[in-house]
C-alpha cells in the first residue's frame, strides 16, 4: 500500500466536562480549602515525613532518633507504654506487665532527658501521643528542653491527645478533662507558640464496612465538641482552631479516601466559620495521616509494603500535612531495621521519583473523585446536623444515630520479657527518690493538688515546677486526681 | 450539592488562585519557583483549574484489566505447573517467553477452554511452528506478539531478511484472521531511554509500518506492549495519548480501534542496591497502568535484575496486582481519570507533541527508513543522555541508589546473574536500540569497591 499522507492530521479538543459540580471552583489556600490548605501545597514543600517506631526505653528511642535524623527527617513521634499513659510510675505493682510494652516507659524528667539527649529540639517537630498523663508528660518535655538550654518558645510539635485511643484496652480511661486542655492551651499560647496542641484521631474506629460519611461526621463532630468547650472555657477561637489538627488512619478505597479528605476540608471550614473567627487559618483543616495496617496478621509481610505504598499515595493525594508509614509486621518476618528503612523509603520514593508533587491536588476534576467529594460532603453535613440536634456527638452515639464501633482490643504485639526494662526503671526511680529535696517536692505537689481543687492557677505551670523538682509521673498524676473526678 | 457550602464561600477563578500564590510567594519568582519543565518539553503548572479545561476524547476499553504472569519456558512441564499455580492465585492471563519451539501439548495441558488469555514472546520466527500453534489454540484468546520491526530495532537484524520476515507474517495472517498476531514493542524504546512523547510517536510510526504493509485489516490485530516508569501522571497520560492518536491515524485508513495494550514495569529505573525499593516502583507503575487503561498488566520481581526467577519475588509481584485488583477503587478504574484537569491537559500535550514527531517521521520516509538512517536511535540516545546527566548530578533521584544510600549494604554475594555482562559484538544491519539502566555505571563502580 502507498504511504498515507498524514501532514494535515490534527487533534481536536473539547472544552466541556462530562459533569460539572458546583464546588469545583474552590481552590487551595483560600477557604474552604477544597484543594489544600496552602496555595501551592507540595509544589513548594512536600508533606512532612514521620517515622514512628515503638521503643521500650528512652535510650533506644534516643539512639534511633539520632541515627535517623537527617536534613529531610526532622520529625519524631513518641509513643509511651501503657503504664505511662495511665499515669503510673514503674514501681506501681499493678502495671508491672505493661512497663516498656508498646512504647517508652517514662517515670520522671530524667527519662525524658535521656530520650531527647543531644537532639536539636528547637529544629524538630515532636509529636507526642499521650492520654491521661498529658500534663506530667508535657511538663517533662518542657523541662527537659529547658535543662538542655533550649528555649521553650522554640519548641514545635503536636500533642496528640486522643480521648479514645486507650478505649482500645479493656481499661476504661478518663479522658483529660477540658480543664486540663484549656490550661495547656493557655500555657502553650503564651509560651510555646509553635506547638499544635491537640490532634483528634480516628485510629480507634472499627473501620471495616463503615461508610465514609459516618466516619467523617464522627471525627468532625468531635472536633466541634472541642471547639465549643474551648470557647466556653474562655479560649479565643483563633488561638484554639489554629492549634487543632486531625490524625487519620488511611484505609483502602484509594479514591474515596482522597475525596473524603477534600470533603473534610470544606466541611471543617464551614463548621469553624459559625464562630467568630478573625484568622482565615482557623478554617483550615490540618491532617496527619498514618497507614497502619491493622488486619495484616495473615498476610505476606511484603504485601504490607505494597498496601503501605498505596495508602501513602492516598494520603498525599488527599493533601496531608504529614504522613507516617510505620510498617507493623505482625508476622515478625521483617527485621526492625528493614521495616524502618522500607517504611521511610516508601515516602522518599513517592516524593522523589513519582513527580506527584509537581502540581496541587492532581486528581481535581476527575468525574469519579469530584462526585464522591460532593456526595460525602452532602451526606456528612446531614449527619452533622442530626448530631447537633441530639446535643452533640456523645449523645448521638448513645441514641444510635451513628452506628459506630470502637475497636475492642489493643494489639499488645510485643511479647518479649520486660524484666530488664523493669529493673532498670526501678533502679532509676529509687536513685531519683533518694536524691531529691523532699520538702520542695511536697510543696510543689501540694500546690498542684490545691490548684486542682480551686482552679486558681495554671495546672501546667505548676506541673512544670513539680517536674523541675523531680516529682515523678505517678506523683504528679496523683496530685491531679481531683480534676479527673 | 445543596447550597450549604456555596452560600458561605465564594469560588475562585484560576486568576484569583494565581494571585493568592503570588501573594504567598512573598516576592519569589512564580515561574522559577513553581514551574517544572520536563524532557518532553512540557511545562507542568503548579495548578490546573476548570477555567482552562481542555481534553481529548479517548477511546477506552470497557472491560477491567487482566493480571498476567510471565513465564519463561525452560521445561514445558515446569512452565505448565507455574501457569496452573498462577491461575489458582487469580491470574487470568499468561505470557510465555519462548526461546525455542516447545511441545505445546505438554505446555497447555489442562489450560485450554478456561477463558484464559495467552501471550507469547518469541525469540525466533518459525512459520511452521506458529502455524501449528494456531490449530491448537484456535478457540483461545491469544496474542502472538510477532514484531519483526521491533526485533530489527532491538537486535539490529531481521530474523531472516526483510522480505522473508514480511512474507512469514503475510502467510500467517492468511492462516489466522481472528487472533492478535502482531505487536508493537514500545518497551524497547522506553527501556532505552525514550521519553513519553517519543514513545507515543514511535509506537504510532512503528504501527504505521504494519498498516502500510498489510492494510487496515491489521488494525485490530496488533497488541501494544508498553513499559511503565514511575513518573505517575505522565505514564497514565502516555497510554491515553497513544489511544487517541492511534484512532486518529486509523481514521485515514477508514477504520477505528480501541488499542489493545499490555503493560509491565520498566527496567530502566530498577536498581541492584536497595533493591526492595523496586517493589515500591512496581506498585505505582502498576497503578499508572491500571488508571491509564491498560488491558493486560504483568508485574516484575523486585530482584529480576540479579536473581533467577524465584517464587519469593514472583509471589510478591503477583500479589501487588492482586491487592490492587481487590482495592475496590482499582476495579474498572479506567474511567476514573476522565475529566481530571491535570491528566487531561498532559494527555493533550503529549498527543500534540507526539503527533508532530509522527508526522516528521512519515515525512522523512517512515519509521523503518529512519531506523535504517539511525535517526530514531539518535533521538532516543539524546533523551537517554539528558536523563543520565540529571541522574548523575542527583537531579533525577533513584532512592537508595544515587540518594539515601544504605552505605553498609553489600550485594556482591547476592548476585546470581550479572546484569553487567557484555554481549560479544556482532554484525548488524542497523544500530540496535539497547536497554540502558540509569544506575548501571554507578552500581558497577560501587560493586568494585565492595570489600
Amino acid at each position: 500500500m502507498k504511504r498515507k499522507d498524514f501532514s494535515k492530521l490534527a487533534i481536536s479538543t473539547q472544552r466541556t466536562k462530562e459533569v460539572n459540580f458546583n464546588h469545583e471552583n474552590y481552590v487551595a489556600g483560600i477557604a474552604p480549602f477544597l484543594r489544600g490548605i496552602h496555595s501551592t501545597m507540595y509544589v513548594k514543600k512536600p508533606w512532612t515525613i514521620i517515622q514512628s517506631t515503638r521503643f521500650s526505653t528512652a535510650e533506644e528511642g534516643n539512639t534511633f532518633y539520632r541515627k535517623n535524623l537527617t536534613a529531610n527527617q526532622k520529625h519524631i513521634s513518641v509513643v509511651f507504654d501503657l503504664a505511662t499513659n495511665l499515669g503510673y510510675d514503674s514501681d506501681y505493682e499493678h502495671v508491672q506487665n505493661y512497663i516498656g510494652k508498646n512504647g517508652i516507659a517514662i517515670d520522671s524528667v530524667e527519662d525524658m532527658k535521656i530520650l531527647f539527649k543531644k537532639l536539636p529540639l528547637e529544629q524538630l517537630i515532636v509529636s507526642i501521643s499521650i492520654n491521661k498523663a498529658v500534663l506530667p508528660i508535657l511538663a517533662f518535655y518542657i523541662v527537659a528542653a529547658k535543662e538542655q538550654n533550649i528555649d521553650e518558645n522554640l519548641l514545635s510539635g503536636i500533642l496528640q491527645i486522643d480521648e479514645l485511643t486507650l478505649h482500645n484496652t479493656t481499661m476504661q480511661l478518663p479522658k483529660p478533662p477540658m480543664r486540663i486542655i484549656s490550661d495547656i492551651l493557655d500555657y502553650t499560647n503564651k509560651h510555646l507558640p509553635k506547638f499544635n496542641t491537640i490532634s483528634i484521631s480516628n485510629y480507634h474506629l472499627q473501620k471495616v464496612g463503615i461508610l465514609p460519611e459516618i466516619e467523617l461526621a464522627y471525627t468532625l463532630a468531635n472536633g466541634l465538641k472541642y471547639l465549643k468547650a474551648a470557647i466556653n472555657s474562655g479560649v479565643d477561637i483563633d488561638s484554639f482552631a489554629t492549634k487543632l489538627s486531625f490524625s487519620w488512619n488511611i484505609d483502602r478505597n484509594h479514591f474515596i479516601e482522597i475525596a473524603k479528605m477534600r470533603a473534610a476540608r470544606m466541611l471543617w471550614a464551614k463548621i469553624v466559620k459559625q464562630f467568630n473567627h478573625k484568622n482565615q487559618e482557623s478554617l483550615a483543616l490540618k491532617v496527619h495521616c498514618q497507614t497502619h495496617n491493622w488486619s495484616s496478621t495473615k498476610q505476606h509481610p511484603f504485601d504490607t509494603i505494597t498496601e503501605t505504598t498505596i495508602k501513602a499515595l492516598t494520603a498525599a493525594f488527599g493533601g496531608a500535612q504529614s504522613i507516617d508509614t510505620n510498617i507493623i509486621d505482625n508476622s515478625n518476618e521483617l527485621s526492625e531495621d528493614f521495616s524502618d528503612r522500607i517504611a521511610l523509603n516508601t515516602q522518599l520514593f513517592i516524593q522523589e521519583e513519582t513527580n506527584i508533587t509537581n502540581t496541587v491536588d492532581p486528581w481535581a476534576g476527575s468525574s469519579f473523585v469530584e462526585k464522591q467529594t460532593q456526595e460525602i460532603t452532602t451526606k456528612t453535613w446531614a449527619l452533622l446536623q442530626e448530631i447537633e440536634k441530639f446535643g452533640g456527638i456523645n449523645k448521638a452515639i448513645e441514641n444510635g444515630i451513628l452506628n459506630i464501633q470502637v475497636k475492642s482490643n489493643i494489639n499488645l504485639s510485643i511479647q518479649e520479657d520486660n524484666k530488664l526494662i523493669r529493673r532498670n526503671q526501678l533502679n532509676n526511680l529509687t536513685q531519683l527518690k533518694a536524691s531529691r529535696n523532699t520538702t520542695e517536692i511536697s510543696e510543689a505537689l501540694n500546690n498542684l493538688a490545691a490548684c486542682s481543687k480551686t482552679g486558681n492557677e495554671n495546672l501546667l505551670e505548676l506541673a512544670i515546677i513539680a517536674a523541675k523538682k523531680r516529682a515523678t509521673l505517678g506523683e504528679i498524676s496523683n496530685a491531679l486526681e481531683n480534676v479527673f473526678e | 450539592m445543596s447550597d450549604f457550602i456555596t452560600k458561605d464561600f465564594n469560588p475562585s477563578s484560576a486568576a484569583a488562585w494565581k494571585q493568592k500564590i503570588q501573594f504567598d510567594l512573598k516576592g519569589a519568582d512564580y515561574n522559577k519557583t513553581l514551574l517544572t519543565t520536563t524532557n518532553e518539553g512540557i511545562t507542568i503548572k503548579p495548578f490546573y483549574h476548570l477555567d482552562n479545561f481542555e481534553k481529548l476524547k479517548i477511546p477506552t476499553p470497557q472491560e477491567d484489566f487482566k493480571i498476567c504472569q510471565k513465564i519463561t519456558i525452560s521445561s514445558e512441564k515446569e512452565a505448565n505447573l507455574k501457569a496452573t499455580n498462577a491461575i489458582k492465585n487469580g491470574v487470568a492471563s499468561i505470557k510465555f517467553i519462548v526461546n525455542q519451539p516447545f511441545n505445546s501439548k505438554i505446555l497447555f495441558k489442562n489450560l485450554l477452554n478456561k477463558q484464559l488469555e495467552f501471550h507469547f514472546q518469541f525469540y525466533f520466527l518459525d512459520e511452521t511452528f506458529i502455524d501449528e500453534l494456531f490449530k491448537l489454540l484456535k478457540n483461545e484468546t491469544v496474542y502472538y506478539n510477532l514484531d519483526i520491526v521491533g526485533n530489527l530495532a532491538k537486535t539490529g537484524n531481521w530474523f531472516n531478511s526483510l522480505t522473508n520476515d514480511f512474507n512469514v507474517i503475510e502467510n500467517l495472517l492468511q492462516q489466522n484472521k481472528k487472533q492478535f498476531l502482531l505487536s508493537v514493542d514500545v518497551n524497547i524504546y522506553q527501556n532505552a531511554g525514550a521519553n513519553t512523547v517519543q514513545q507515543t510517536a514511535y509506537t504510532l510510526a512503528h504501527a504505521n509500518e504494519y498498516l502500510t504493509k498489510f492494510g487496515d485489516d491489521i488494525a485490530q490485530k496488533i497488541q501494544f506492549n508498553f513499559a511503565m516508569g514511575s513518573n505517575y501522571f505522565f505514564e497514565i497520560s502516555k497510554i491515553r495519548a497513544f489511544r487517541y492518536l492511534y484512532n486518529l491515524i486509523l481514521g485515514e485508513y477508514n477504520t477505528n480501534s480501541i488499542a489493545q495494550i499490555f503493560a509491565e514495569p520498566s527496567l530502566r529505573n530498577k536498581t541492584l542496591y536497595n533493591a526492595h525499593v523496586n517493589m515500591l516502583r512496581t506498585t505505582t507503575e502498576s497503578m499508572s497502568a491500571i488508571l491509564g487503561g491498560a488491558n493486560t498488566i504483568s508485574n516484575c520481581s523486585f530482584d529480576t535484575l540479579f536473581h533467577h526467577p524465584n517464587e519469593f519475588g514472583e509471589q510478591i509481584a503477583q500479589n501487588q496486582l492482586l491487592i490492587l485488583k481487590e482495592e475496590n477503587n482499582f476495579k474498572n478504574a479506567q474511567h476514573i481519570v476522565t475529566d481530571t484537569y491535570y491528566i487531561e491537559t498532559i494527555t493533550k500535550e503529549i498527543a500534540e507533541k507526539a503527533l508532530a514527531i509522527f508526522k516528521d517521521i512519515e515525512k522523512g520516509g517512515g519509521f523503518l527508513h529512519q531506523l535504517k538512517e539511525g535517526t530514531i536511535q539518535r533521538k532516543i540516545a539524546e533523551n537517554a543522555q539528558k536523563e543520565q546527566i540529571k541522574f548523575n548530578s542527583g537531579e533525577l533521584v533513584l532512592v537508595g541508589s544515587n540518594k539515601y544510600l544504605n552505605e553498609q549494604e553489600n550485594i556482591k554475594n547476592n548476585i546470581e546473574i550479572s546484569p553487567f555482562i557484555k554481549r560479544k559484538p556482532y554484525k548488524t544491519l542497523i544500530i540496535p536500540i539497547s536497554a540502558k539502566r540509569l544506575s548501571k555505571t554507578l552500581e558497577q563502580k560501587r560493586l568494585k569497591n565492595e570489600t
